[in-house]
């Protein structure tokens, strides 16, 4: 499965945000509970304490019954001053208290409407917790020693703990609102941290199938060097090898040259010091033998320059095919004069360029030229023409030689593909070199016949795309 | 013409001497660099032929070499290797000339005879000196007009005396112009030369300098 880097580290960024969060507001919790009990602990002893004071010492002569009747009141009144707010949400922690006035002999004298009738102590003065009709409280008692009375006020802790609830909640929504937040934030961060390696990607997808020179890597982030060292090194190493290979083309070249020479010097010698004309007539013969072997060691040579990866090759610059075809037909000019081939160009009054490479291109025409010449019979005639077409510059070459019978058409361009009994000499490389150079071009090739009520002749038109490197 | 062939391919090397010397031109044959090179700093030769492999030194090495020593001679390179740059850099080092195997005899011969009329600032391809004309391609001498036959050597001869008329020419030059390095040369071989030579194109035309060689006089 491939992931991305950017998913794996903004999930996982993501993630351990959340654990550090969720620990920090735990704790946070913890310590603001704490805080919190012990700041309501003053405040219930503060109020206690304050009761007792307000009491003070005639508290025997009050009317109990009736102070007791508008203390029951009192929620009443007070949700008269709330009347904005339904809820009972406590806005003041401290108003919720209950309090109880005990006398002598375990008399309740007075309490608030919201305590229960039972004794909120269990007789213990100061702070307490205790659990009455299932309800947890926390309790501050004290006994005045004058009048004999017990003051209790009491707390239950389900609304104590309602502060550090409420701010452990804000916590959270604090922290769920920062995640999109720092989500978008990892997202463009990682996204610039890999923007060097988005560069690198582009340029190695930009490159031609060949181009084999090492990754510039002077700008790429420290982590990557290591990857792009090894990149560069691998190429390298394809270099070398397509390098060899190179060099094996020329050397192997070399090795059967050599052997040529030394033939056709001594048969050229041989030839010098003939002593009668059937000696130098056989002696001719193994010349023009080493020559054939010799062409075919150029054809080859040709086509392992013409591979793919020759950056000889590759270098495509605009040519015009017209001015290649007046070079050829102008080197050739001796062979069809020998022959009284007469030959026909014709080609468009402007000049028509195609992106490609001149060295393959006229490698290409002279090969067909060459071909047609041969197989044209003595006085014959060759005609070339070359037409602009909408997407493509055709160049038609026809000749009025024999022809290629259909059912060989399509083998013509397999190396060393030669129609048994064709005596004509040559190295059955010509035309896979013109496929070569071709395919090099983006260029189409069809075969067909010159005459085709004889079924005599070869044509061969191949169209070059007009602008086949902006594909 | 006396050619110094640096060639480590029997046969090549073989059919080369043969050619050449069936011309009349002096061929000698060595078959490394290291050879070469102390063959071109002692000896003084009209041409050099120069493979490009070869062992010891390469042909490349040897070229740089004798052309740091100021050699003028003219150097064609006769090399396997056909490609632009390998020809480009051959000529940058300093040859004179390109041809690559296999080759044709007498094309090589004729580019030798081309390099050595160029190296002797001559324009035409003949040799003319009052009314005699030597033609070095065809291996003819007319003498007003008229063809005189000549053996090899008398041509060969004939023609240094030519190029160098003015000076004399030494014996020694003279015999390795015909010979090279052969070691079993008649003492007065040279001498019967001479003689024959001067029975065909008159007496008077070469002098010989007691004891150093022979002249023909500048015209």
């Amino acid at each position: 499965m491939k992931h991305s880097i950017r998913k794996f580290l903004l999930i996982n960024l993501l993630l351990a945000m959340t654990v550090i969060i969720s620990l920090t507001a735990i704790g946070n919790y913890c310590l603001d509970k704490q805080d919190i009990e012990e700041h309501l602990d003053n405040l219930l002893s503060q109020a206690g304490l304050s009761f007792t004071a307000i009491a003070g010492h005639d508290i025997q002569n009050q009317n109990w019954q009736k102070l007791q009747e508008r203390m029951d009141a009192v929620p009443a009144q007070a949700q008269k001053y709330m009347n904005h707010d339904k809820t009972p949400e406590p806005s003041s922690y401290a108003g919720k208290y209950r309090f109880q006035i005990w006398g002598p002999n375990h008399t309740l004298l007075l309490r608030s409407a919201n305590a229960p009738t039972t004794m909120l102590s269990q007789g213990k003065f100061g702070f307490n917790d205790l659990i009455i009709n299932n309800i947890h409280y926390r309790v501050f008692s004290n006994y005045n020693q004058d009048t004999h009375l017990i003051f209790i006020v009491a707390e239950p802790y389900f609304e104590r703990d309602q502060l550090a609830h409420h701010i452990m909640i804000d916590d959270l929504y604090i922290m769920l609102l920062t995640y999109p937040l720092a989500g978008l934030l990892i997202w463009i961060i990682i996204g610039r941290g890999l923007r060097s390696l988005n560069q690198i990607a582009h340029a190695l997808t930009k490159r031609e199938p060949y181009y084999l020179e090492s990754v510039n890597a002077s700008d790429a982030p420290l982590e990557i060097q290591p990857l792009i060292q090894e990149l560069n090194q691998l190429l390298q190493r394809l270099k070398d090898a397509f390098e060899r290979e190179k060099r094996f083309a020329g050397d192997a070249a070399h090795e059967l040259r050599t052997p040529l020479a030394a033939i056709r010097t001594q048969a050229q010698v041989a030839s010098l010091v003939a002593s009668s004309p059937e000696q130098l007539a056989v002696m001719q013969n193994v010349i023009l033998g080493v020559d054939r072997a010799h062409h075919i060691v150029n054809q080859l040579l040709a086509m392992g320059r013409l591979a793919p990866d020759n950056e000889h090759f590759k270098t495509y610059q605009p040519c015009s095919l017209e001015h290649i075809i007046q070079e050829v037909l102008k080197s050739l000019s001796a062979m069809t004069r020998e022959k009284g081939i007469c030959v026909i160009f014709n080609h468009p009054p402007q000049t028509v360029t195609i992106h490609g490479n001149a060295t393959a291109l006229q490698i290409l025409v002279r090969n067909l030229v060459d071909n047609a010449i041969r197989y044209t019979p003595n006085t014959g005639k060759i005609q070339i023409d070359l037409k602009l077409e909408t997407e493509y510059l055709a160049l038609t070459i026809a000749d009025d030689g024999p022809g290629i019978p259909e059912k060989f058409r399509a083998r013509i361009f397999e190396r060393f593909f030669r129609i048994f009994g064709n005596e004509a000499p040559g190295s059955g490389l010509g035309l896979s070199i013109v496929k070569q150079v071709a395919d090099l071009h983006h260029a189409h090739i069809v075969t067909t016949e010159t005459d085709p009520i004889e079924h005599t002749g070869f044509t061969i038109i191949i169209r070059f795309p007009l602008q086949h490197l902006s594909e | 013409m006396r050619i110094l062939l640096v060639e480590d391919d029997e046969l090549i090397g073989n059919g080369i001497v043969t050619y050449f010397t069936f011309h009349g031109d002096a061929v000698d044959w060595l078959k490394d660099g290291a050879s070469a090179l102390q063959a071109i700093k002692l000896e003084a030769f009209d041409a050099i032929i120069l493979d490009l492999g070869l062992p010891k030194r390469n042909g490349l090495e040897v070229l740089a070499e004798a052309r740091k020593e100021n050699l003028k001679t003219p150097v064609l390179i006769l090399t396997a290797r056909d490609s632009l740059e390998d020809r480009v850099k051959g000529l940058d080092t300093g040859s004179d000339d390109y041809l690559t195997k296999p080759f044709d005899l007498e094309e090589l011969h004729a580019r030798i005879r081309a390099l050595v009329r160029r190296s002797l600032d001559r324009a035409e391809p003949t040799i003319k000196y009052g009314n005699l004309e030597l033609d070095p391609a065809a291996h003819t001498m007319t003498l007003g007009g008229n063809l005189v036959p000549l053996a090899r050597r008398e041509f060969a001869l004939l023609q240094k005396l030519l190029e160098n008329a003015g000076q004399v020419v030494t014996r020694e030059s003279l015999l390795q112009c015909l010979y090279g390095w052969e070691e079993d040369i008649d003492s007065n071989t040279l001498e019967v030369h001479i003689h024959n030579l001067r029975k065909k194109i008159g007496i008077g035309l070469i002098h010989t300098i007691r004891g150093i060689g022979y002249k023909i006089e500048k015209l």
